[in-house]
């Protein structure tokens, strides 16, 4: 069996769940054995870490789940949009330099996002 | 402000849809709480994505379906015995009634738990005993309404998803890289980036990203 590179933030979030004496590895295929395939974006929805979910992905992927690729195009936009935004704060107030590595942020209903966060389970 | 009044902000902005202000507001009450033990917490993870990035790829709104945008406030410490620190910050979160964020049945001790939430605020803080990654000198200070938050520096921020999106072919991390270079890109220090790159090995993947190009 091909062992799984793994980062060390990875490790530290198996194991709060690893058995003992099971390998970081046992523990992600256990996982990839019980869950059907249409279960991946919930099990990654519920990841700790970027690294698992990427190997999980990967693995999903192989076994036919579908992509959570995101279109490029659209990463292109989002970053224009990134820079939009990060220039809209500070000429409406929000952002403020204060010197070198230094900003001030202000709060406040203006600019937000307005989607309610889940809570978390 | 006082902490207290930092975690009573952060609530109403959970309420009201503002995922960033409720995460650096409630990065401002854990970082006053701190300064009574002489911790200073950094903040990293997706938090200072969503800022460098102008809320444009963490929130719930942008967030493509399957992926889940960063729901929590991950914090390391900023001293030579991270370990420590993060120990006592998180015995202190205890004192102050944050409760622990997992309900598993083997829960670790107080010590050693990493998640906190507070109890009005449903957003876990990750109290990471780990070292700092990155240039010490390049974290950066955000006054939150007047109170100081700690954070990740830019570089060091854009760099960690460069080099993973690159390395693993990760949409996710490039997407963050991209906008976290679009957003700052009067700022970064791109002679410490090109240094990180060529230590690193991902010289052309730095600079397809700085040329704002997909990954693939």
């Amino acid at each position: 069996m091909k062992t799984l590179p793994l980062s060390t933030s990875t490790k530290d979030t198996l194991d709060a769940i690893r058995p003992r004496g099971q390998t970081y590895d046992q523990v992600l295929r256990a996982i990839l054995e019980t869950r059907p395939v249409g279960e991946w974006r919930e099990l990654l929805e519920d990841k700790p870490s970027r690294a698992v979910a990427t190997v999980l992905s990967n693995m999903a992927r192989k076994a036919g789940a579908p992509s959570m690729k995101r279109d490029p195009s659209e990463q292109v936009l989002l970053a224009e949009s990134a820079r939009q935004r990060w220039q809209m704060w500070q000429s409406a107030g929000r952002l403020e330099a204060r010197g070198e590595r230094r900003w001030a942020y202000r709060t406040g209903p203006a600019g937000g996002d307005r989607v309610r966060i889940k809570r978390v389970r | 402000m006082s902490a207290s009044s930092a975690f009573a902000k952060a609530k109403k902005a959970v309420l009201d849809g503002r995922d960033l202000d409720a995460k650096l507001l409630l990065a401002a009450g854990v970082t006053e709480l701190a300064s009574s033990i002489d911790v200073r917490p950094i903040v990293t993870g997706g938090t200072t994505v969503d800022f460098y990035a102008a809320s444009t790829v963490d929130s719930t709104r942008t967030a493509p379906p399957g992926w889940k945008p960063s729901i929590d406030i991950d914090v390391i410490m900023l001293a030579s015995d991270s370990i420590g620190a993060a120990t006592r910050l998180r015995e202190l979160l205890y004192e102050k009634d944050f409760k622990p964020a997992t309900t598993r049945k083997d829960r670790v001790s107080i010590q050693a738990e990493r998640g906190w939430k507070h109890p009005d605020v449903p957003i876990p803080v990750e109290i990471m005993g780990k070292p700092y990654e990155g240039d010490a000198k390049r974290i950066v200070q955000l006054d939150v309404d007047g109170m100081p938050v700690f954070l990740r520096g830019p570089e060091d921020t854009l760099w960690e998803h460069v080099e993973w999106g690159a390395h693993v072919k990760d949409q996710r991390s490039w997407t963050r890289a991209l906008a976290i270079a679009s957003a700052q890109r009067e700022s970064l220090d791109l002679a410490y980036l090109r240094q990180l790159a060529r230590e690193r090995g991902f010289v052309d993947a730095l600079e397809k990203c700085l040329r704002g190009e997909p990954l693939y």
